[in-house]
């Protein structure tokens, strides 16, 4: 579990393509999913000026009523209304702001805390790395889902917890492929003559070994905002994820999957909205991994 | 060899104790067990009498030595809910989780690895493509919502399986499926990536220029050093599994460890999260404990770390 | 607007007439069986040891009790024929003869005081607090004993017929022997304890020398219990036919699948903390009434499926006054009574509930702060993890002006076993209403209505009581719940008001 690796392999290279149409193939590879993460993103910015109703103020009476399409549909509810009577659309763009949010701090945090752990780990090695390895060997073992369960029943599921739990489970992945990456950086030549040319510690470390582990950093960050938001919907299906009324495409998706038969767009939203943004973070994700891989650059040394 | 073993062992036990720790403590600050068994309106001294007898009333420190002394002997107690031994509960229910995490496991493999091989051997080809959007789109499924949907669709509407349960083959598939496909999309990447870089390296080069047919080259050179990020996958993502397998075994009604734990920590059952944590995080770490040795029996160059 | 899934179901129903034969087994079905689902399976089968709804339903068909309740909640008798008060502490009680436990010894009064000083005795069970006002059990011959009660006790025959009051053999009443009771049950009842998987199935078999069949043959020979916690999987099982009976079906899964409902024992209601302003104004508490909208609720959330009640306790009850009804949604009203209170500026409260607590209640919570927000009533709505609430229960924590969702049992079938038993200063809500503390008229009145022996004189005195609810609305009332349970084609029962699925009442079809 704690071996170094050569290099990680979430940075694994393709064959060698000629340079010019490799870039413009994964310039596409980048644009084209980053479009849901955008458009995301803008809805969760813009929130209070797009959302055409209230998320969470709802008229009874007016409940389960179908998208604009369908016979039964309510004027100014394009995609329906919930179990309450609340604006699916609304919700669902009031969702992406706590969604993103949720998922881009608690990544933020964990790739932070954990990157600098695995630095520190792999840079001095000896007794903290072994205090660090153990430590993360106990917390990967230990079923993060009866974690999450633990710590929130202690400190109650508000977002800042919620943000908490989620980043501890974040922060291990980055520790780990961080710290096989510099056990293995460090060894190399460059890294070598600066340490003999005196060069202080935190030198090395920042000048030197950073900028080849950002990468990867940024590359595990996007494939984690995803994994986190799937996380988030997780928790909610236990009962510990975001809180009513606040809307988070998790909760939601929760909330209506029993009404999947009878009210399908209740459900079908959040849960598109979900898959499109990870999906688009994952293809991000490869598309960033090639473009930024430490080999090609290496390469023009 | 041998010292790689028992270096290793020596490890496995430590993360053993760091986990029973960890649960230990995080339980005792979680909320008092005494309350949540009671009817609302037991009184003060019922609450007090409930504590006694299940031994809550003790300092923390003893409590804690007391529980690892029993831990060592297997007995952790007895569930508080139940009355009965904790451990025992547990293992009656590990069958049920471990077979359901293998399905799952067997499951993943079988699809995702002839999957990975045909994306990397085909690269940029449309089976690249449609096996990446499969393994995208697997990744990018709620557990709950995976299960919520395979019993609609499967089950209810086609009617070709059971909902829920435990019973013949038919009744490990859907959850199996559920469980397993957030796995088998990140090992059908993995294949994929690994495998293309191995292809990429000089002994291909060599064996393609010495004539090899190509067949033989991927099945005999590349795949068995693309085996080994693989193989660590596989110990890694039992983790994942487990996890996933809390919210599989609620929804298909599934008498396994992770329901079983789930239930046991919302009432506080401490007896029973403990072993059950136990159970779960040394099968975790047992099956890397396996991954490394095989690891290090593959390559040489691990074992002298 | 084709409705998507018709093709799917054409292709469905072509592929299902072949494959469903494959799928499942051909089930050996030599005896009349009934599968029921419920979300959870049981805790303990040691009846002093939980009084969880769920798995009282499997007490009430391994054991018997002194006296019962039938489908239409008259109490008869049980496991005793007889039973008289000498008009003071003690009861004298008949037991029936001839009666014996599934592992063939005969039942007698011995194990009836072994049982009863288990459930007197503190700490051994948490049945306690019904049996409490028991002095001691005497026996008197195999077949017959006395009851002596501390004072005059007019709810002995009721509390004959409790969750807790279930008979076992005497050498169960030790602590080993709890144990095993736990997982092996031995009792009276209609059907016996064959095996149990846990969270898989529990299986039952009937008990033909039981004493309550009356001539009748039974029809239910096997009973099986199948635990599925999710709604959705058990909705889609009853519709598979893999149960024959499903618990706990929400109200808007109504539609899709076969149910029998009942107004039933349990109500809805919210607990208030009101010994701090702005909830210690009566008039505050009235308006959070007139605020809400309670018709609306019953009728879309939970698809009328609910009567709207006031006066603290059902219309099962004795007790209930059905002279008083639920405030009518009049928000004008509430504001004004808000502003004579002095909170013309609005209020805020807290709204509490443990999730789970019943269906829909999450939703229920927003629906209520949504309405109380139009005339200024802020509510912060907070869901709870349940050993959250429960310990906020059992230590009687509920913050001032917190408001947080209960869901009272009937223990009794009488105000007694309901409104009492939680506004008592030593109940949950005891210590958060002034109206409950000794001196005031409210609480005059139930201890009084404990202790009276003349029915109609207690009577009155409940009537009294209620109105004082009423008026005073020291809980936020909602509705009386209704029983829903889905069943298919081949069972049918008439669904009891208190919670009790009792096999021995349902009747298959061959």
């Amino acid at each position: 579990m704690s071996k170094a690796s050569a290099v990680p392999l979430e940075t694994a290279l393709a064959p060698p393509a000629p340079r010019a149409a490799r870039v413009r193939r994964i310039r596409w590879a980048l644009w084209l999913p980053a479009i849901p993460v955008a458009l995301a993103i803008v809805a969760a910015l813009a929130a209070p000026w797009l959302a055409p109703a209230s998320p969470t103020s709802g008229e009874l009476a007016a409940r389960l009523k179908p998208p604009a399409w369908q016979a039964a549909a309510l004027a100014g509810r394009p995609l329906g209304t919930d179990l309450l009577g609340r604006d699916v659309l609304s919700r669902l763009i009031w969702g992406a702001r706590v969604s993103l949010l949720i998922a881009v701090f608690a990544t933020a945090i964990g790739a932070a805390v954990g990157s600098l752990v695995g630095l520190v780990s792999g840079y001095y090695r000896g007794g903290v790395d072994r205090v660090i390895t153990k430590l993360i060997d106990i917390q990967l073992a230990f079923p993060f889902v009866l974690l999450a369960i633990a710590v929130i029943a202690v400190a109650g599921p508000s977002i800042p917890v919620l943000v908490v739990v989620l980043a501890i489970g974040a922060w291990v992945g980055h520790a780990r492929i961080v710290r096989g990456l510099v056990l293995s950086l460090r060894e190399r030549d460059y890294v070598q003559a600066a340490l003999a040319l005196g060069a202080g510690t935190r030198r090395v470390m920042f000048r030197h070994l950073l900028p080849e582990i950002l990468s990867v950093i940024v590359v595990l960050a996007t494939f984690d905002v995803g994994r986190i938001i799937i996380l988030e919907s997780t928790l909610s299906f236990l009962g510990l994820g975001v809180q009513p009324p606040t809307p988070s495409w998790g909760s939601d998706l929760r909330d209506a999957a029993a009404y999947v038969r009878q009210a399908w767009w209740t459900a079908t939203f959040p849960g598109i909205a979900i898959m499109i943004v990870v999906l688009g973070l994952n293809l991000m994700g490869d598309a960033l991994r090639d473009l930024l891989d430490p080999r090609t650059r290496r390469e023009t040394r | 060899m041998f010292r790689y073993l028992v270096r290793k062992v020596f490890h496995t036990l430590f993360v053993a104790l760091g986990v029973v720790t960890l649960v230990f403590v995080a339980l005792r600050l979680s909320g008092d067990p005494a309350a949540t068994m009671l009817p609302g309106d037991a009184t003060v001294d019922e609450l007090a009498a409930l504590r006694r007898t299940l031994g809550l009333d003790r300092p923390l420190h003893l409590q804690y030595v007391a529980f690892l002394g029993s831990a060592v002997r297997g007995d952790f107690g007895e569930s508080f809910r139940h009355q009965q031994p904790a451990f025992g509960l547990v293992l009656e229910r590990l069958p049920a989780t471990l077979e359901l995490a293998f399905a799952a496991l067997v499951l993943a493999i079988v699809v995702a690895l002839p999957l990975g091989i045909l994306a990397a051997v085909y690269r940029g080809r449309v089976a690249d493509v449609l096996a990446m959007s499969f393994a995208v789109v697997g990744q990018a499924t709620p557990y709950f919502w995976m299960g919520i949907m395979l019993i609609l669709v499967v089950s209810v509407e086609l009617g070709w399986l059971p909902t829920s349960g435990r019973g013949g083959w038919q009744h490990l598939i859907l959850p199996a499926v559920t469980l397993g496909t957030h796995f088998a999309a990140s090992l059908a990447r993995l294949t994929r990536t690994s495998l293309l870089e191995v292809l990429g390296q000089n002994f291909v080069t060599t064996a393609r220029a010495k004539g090899l047919a190509e067949g033989s080259v991927i099945l005999r050179h590349a795949l068995k050093n693309a085996a080994v990020p693989v193989v660590t996958l596989i110990g890694l993502q039992f983790g994942t599994l487990l996890g996933g397998a809390v919210v599989t075994e609620t929804i298909f009604a599934w008498p396994g460890v992770g329901r079983l734990a789930v239930q046991s920590i919302f009432v506080r059952d401490y007896p029973v999260v403990q072993a059950g944590v136990l159970v779960l995080a040394l099968s975790f770490v047992a099956l890397n404990l396996l991954v490394d040795l095989l690891y290090g029996a593959l390559d040489p160059r691990i074992r002298d770390e | 607007m084709t409705n998507p899934w018709t093709r799917r179901r054409f292709l469905a129903m072509a592929s299902a007439g072949t494959l469903t034969a494959v799928a499942r087994p051909a089930s050996a079905q030599k005896r009349t069986e009934v599968i029921i689902s419920q979300p959870a399976d049981a805790v303990t089968l040691d009846p002093g040891r939980t009084t969880q709804v769920l798995t009282v339903n499997y007490f009430v068909n391994l054991y018997d009790t002194l006296t019962r309740w039938d489908a239409a909640l008259k109490l008869g008798p049980g496991l005793a024929t007889a039973w008289k008060s000498n008009g003071e502490t003690t009861w004298e009680v008949t037991l029936r003869a001839g009666v014996k436990f599934h592992d063939g010894t005969p039942l007698t009064a011995e194990d009836v005081k072994a049982v009863y000083d288990r459930n007197i005795a503190p700490g051994k069970t948490v049945v306690t607090a019904g049996f409490a006002t028991i002095e001691s059990v005497q026996v008197l011959s195999p077949t017959s004993l006395r009851i002596v009660t501390k004072k005059p006790d007019p709810l002995i025959p009721v509390r004959m017929a409790q969750m807790g009051g279930q008979i076992y053999p005497a050498r169960y009443a030790t602590d080993d022997g709890a144990r095993e009771l736990a997982r092996k049950p031995v009792g009276s009842g209609a059907y016996r304890f064959v095996e149990w998987l846990k969270d898989d199935r529990m299986v039952m078999d009937v008990n033909r020398d039981w004493w309550g069949w009356n001539g009748k043959p039974p029809s239910v020979e096997r009973v099986i219990w199948k635990p599925i916690p999710d709604d959705f999987a058990r909705l889609s099982a009853l519709q598979r036919g893999e149960v024959d009976v499903i618990t706990n079906v929400p109200p808007d899964q109504m539609k899709i699948v076969r149910t029998v409902t009942v107004p039933a024992t349990r109500t809805v209601a919210f607990a208030m903390n009101s010994t701090q302003p702005p909830l210690a104004d009566k008039r505050v508490r009235q308006a959070l009434h007139y605020a809400m909208d309670i018709q609306s609720i019953v009728k879309n959330l939970f698809a009328g499926q609910g009567r709207p009640m006031s006066g603290g306790v059902a219309d099962t009850d004795f007790g209930y006054n059905p002279a008083l009804q639920a405030y009518p949604y009049e928000p004008e009203r509430a504001k004004k009574l808000l502003a004579e209170a002095g909170f013309a500026g609005g209020v805020d409260v807290t709204l509490y509930a443990g999730s789970g607590t019943i269906v829909n209640d999450k939703q229920l919570l927003e629906a209520i702060a949504d309405m109380w927000s139009k005339v200024g009533i802020r509510a912060k709505v907070e869901m709870m993890e349940m050993a959250t609430r429960t310990k906020m229960v059992n230590d009687r924590n509920l913050p001032a002006n917190g408001i947080l969702m209960i869901n009272p049992q009937s223990t009794l079938l009488d105000a007694d076993g309901s409104l009492w038993r939680l506004l008592h200063p030593n109940g949950f809500n005891g210590k958060y209403w002034i109206g409950s503390q000794p001196g005031q008229r409210f609480h005059d009145l139930m201890e009084q209505a404990r202790f009276t022996l003349d029915a109609r004189k207690r009577k009155d005195l409940y009537m009294e009581a209620t109105r004082l609810i009423h008026e005073e609305k020291p809980w936020l009332e909602m509705f009386q719940e209704v029983v829903i349970y889905g069943v298919s084609r081949k069972v049918s029962f008439k669904p009891r008001p208190d919670y009790r699925l009792i096999a021995a009442e349902m009747t298959v079809a061959r």
